[in-house]
């Protein structure tokens, strides 16, 4: 907990308000899952119209595989950066603060762009159960709104409360997908799995399953999020490291037991085509209470989902204020709930209007793209860090093994995805891109004359090697 | 009216709460604190 107390009101400023240092790795966990898993509830499954059921489980494992290298990197430097900006922070003080500007900003797109998502899903599954039950034409503005003010509101009133709830709703999702695995699966009988017959060779060939990684990321995308809590938990050297390579063994488990589940109830052309590919196995088992179950999995998935994402976004956003990368009215911490409280009601409108968009696959496709030029990022970062701060020189909580293997690991299947990306979303890539660069000029010449170069360092790291 | 179109106006009605709350709350906290006193947190201090 930290020692610091709010001043009193109006008075001299010779205290100061922080951040609480209350989560433990449990929270981390469910920060970085939570934001995850509604990615196995819907949106891995367009992996099999690109590249068969087949394509779309090579395209789980090698994604996997990238994630783990994210996970293992993330883990290192996490331990090491205990502040709320997470990779923001890392590429301030290991590349600089132009990569750092550009690495906040992909933090906060990609995490508003999927928040804005994951409300419209909540919207949709509002408007289908209400369809179902006879009334046609629901709106689901309404409920976008208030599922994106309601989380607003709860990070507003504390991380604590915020991250236990998100514990509660994700552990419900993955035990949702845990007991339909157990319904199907041949455990102790024949099983409901019609593997021999629904699996096929690859429809579109190997650049089928090469087009399939880009929504292989959907099983995966997030868990990096779980950095951004490293200024908020009670030991960032043990709780980051846990939460996040737990999170990922997790998300392995899931991803594997979705495509098993999937993939041997459902044809691969509907699979591909499908809005919510575990419920529809769950409605094919033929048990109303597993029906409700996994729809109430979805439903939670997303709501968690977007929870995290509005307290990492606010996390990056409050980090780039208080830095001055970004107006320096962002960085206020609420004096008693101990909040990025302006950062929070700052993005609440910018995910709203783009929830109202409508434009789903859009939305997805920038914050995916976003994610991907983060996770680039990390190669270079690690690679970076270790030749400046080698092994033994700063205490790390967490020290991952086999390097450089992870970060090479990491930037060729980074490329790879890009690839895969251009080519079913090759304008979009160009526009993100563009919008970037163009940022980045802003930055330059707008915002960097704003900034106090002098407390850019913050980290009790001796000089580094070669300096 | 149905039951629908009631959670529909009670969506916008909490919706409009909630924010409200949070607008009335950020007013309070600027007008009572000064700004040295709530963007005093600092990277790296405890």
């Amino acid at each position: 907990m930290t020692s610091n107390t709010a001043a009193m009101a109006g008075g001299g400023a010779t205290e100061k308000i922080a951040l609480l240092k209350v989560l433990g790795p449990v929270h981390v966990w469910a920060l970085g899952v939570g934001i995850v898993l509604v990615g196995e509830f819907m949106g891995w499954n367009f992996s099999v119209a690109k590249g068969g059921a087949y394509g779309s489980l090579i395209a789980c494992w090698v994604i996997g595989l990238l994630y783990t290298c994210v996970a293992m990197i993330d883990s290192e430097v996490t331990s090491t950066v205990a502040a709320a900006g997470g990779q923001y922070t890392q590429a301030k003080h290991i590349i600089g603060p132009l990569m750092a500007f550009n690495v906040g900003l992909y933090l906060v797109m990609a995490y508003t762009m999927l928040e804005a998502a994951n409300a419209l899903v909540v919207g949709d599954l509002l408007t289908a159960v209400a369809n179902q039950y006879g009334h046609a034409g629901l709106d689901p503005k309404p409920f976008v709104v208030l599922t994106i003010a309601f989380l607003a509101w709860l990070n507003y009133r504390g991380v604590f409360m915020t991250l236990t709830l998100n514990f509660v709703i994700t552990a419900f999702a993955v035990t949702a997908i845990a007991v339909l695995f157990f319904c199907v699966a041949p455990i102790g009988g024949p099983g409901l799995l019609k593997h021999g017959a629904l699996l096929t060779e690859l429809p579109y060939g190997w650049i089928g399953v090469l087009a399939a990684l880009q929504f292989g990321m959907w099983y995966y995308l997030g868990i990096e999020g779980t950095c951004q809590a490293a200024e908020e938990v009670r030991s960032a050297g043990r709780a980051i490291p846990l939460g996040t390579m737990g999170g990922m063994l997790t998300l392995l488990i899931a991803a594997t037991c979705t495509w098993y589940i999937s993939s041997g109830l459902l044809p691969w052309e509907y699979l591909g085509q499908a809005t919510t590919p575990l419920y529809d196995a769950a409605r094919l088992v033929g048990r109303p209470e597993l029906q409700v179950l996994l729809f109430i999995g979805t439903l939670f998935a997303a709501v968690a989902s977007a929870n995290g994402c509005i307290n990492d976004a606010s996390r990056a956003w409050f980090s780039m204020g208080r830095d001055r990368y970004m107006p320096a009215w962002f960085g206020a911490v609420h004096p008693r709930y101990r909040t990025p409280y302006r950062s929070i009601m700052f993005l609440m409108p910018i995910a709203i209007a783009f929830a109202f968009t409508g434009l789903l696959d859009q939305v997805i496709t920038f914050s995916i793209l976003s994610g991907l030029l983060g996770y680039t990022f990390m190669s270079f970062n690690i690679t970076k860090f270790r030749r400046q701060w080698p092994l033994g020189s700063i205490v790390r909580g967490y020290e991952h093994p086999f390097h450089p293997l992870p970060s090479i690991v990491l930037f060729v299947l980074c490329s790879a995805t890009y690839f895969a990306t251009y080519l079913g979303y090759g304008t979009s890539l160009l526009s993100i891109m563009a919008f970037y660069i163009l940022a980045s000029v802003w930055f330059v010449y707008r915002r960097y004359p704003f900034v106090h170069r002098g407390d850019q360092f913050t980290m009790p790291w001796p000089r580094p090697r070669g300096y | 009216m149905d039951f629908w179109t009631f959670m529909e106006y009670a969506a916008w009605t909490i919706s409009a709460l909630l924010v409200g709350s949070m607008l009335i709350d950020a007013r309070r906290i600027g007008r009572t604190y000064s700004d040295d006193v709530l963007l005093s947190s600092r990277e790296g201090e405890e």
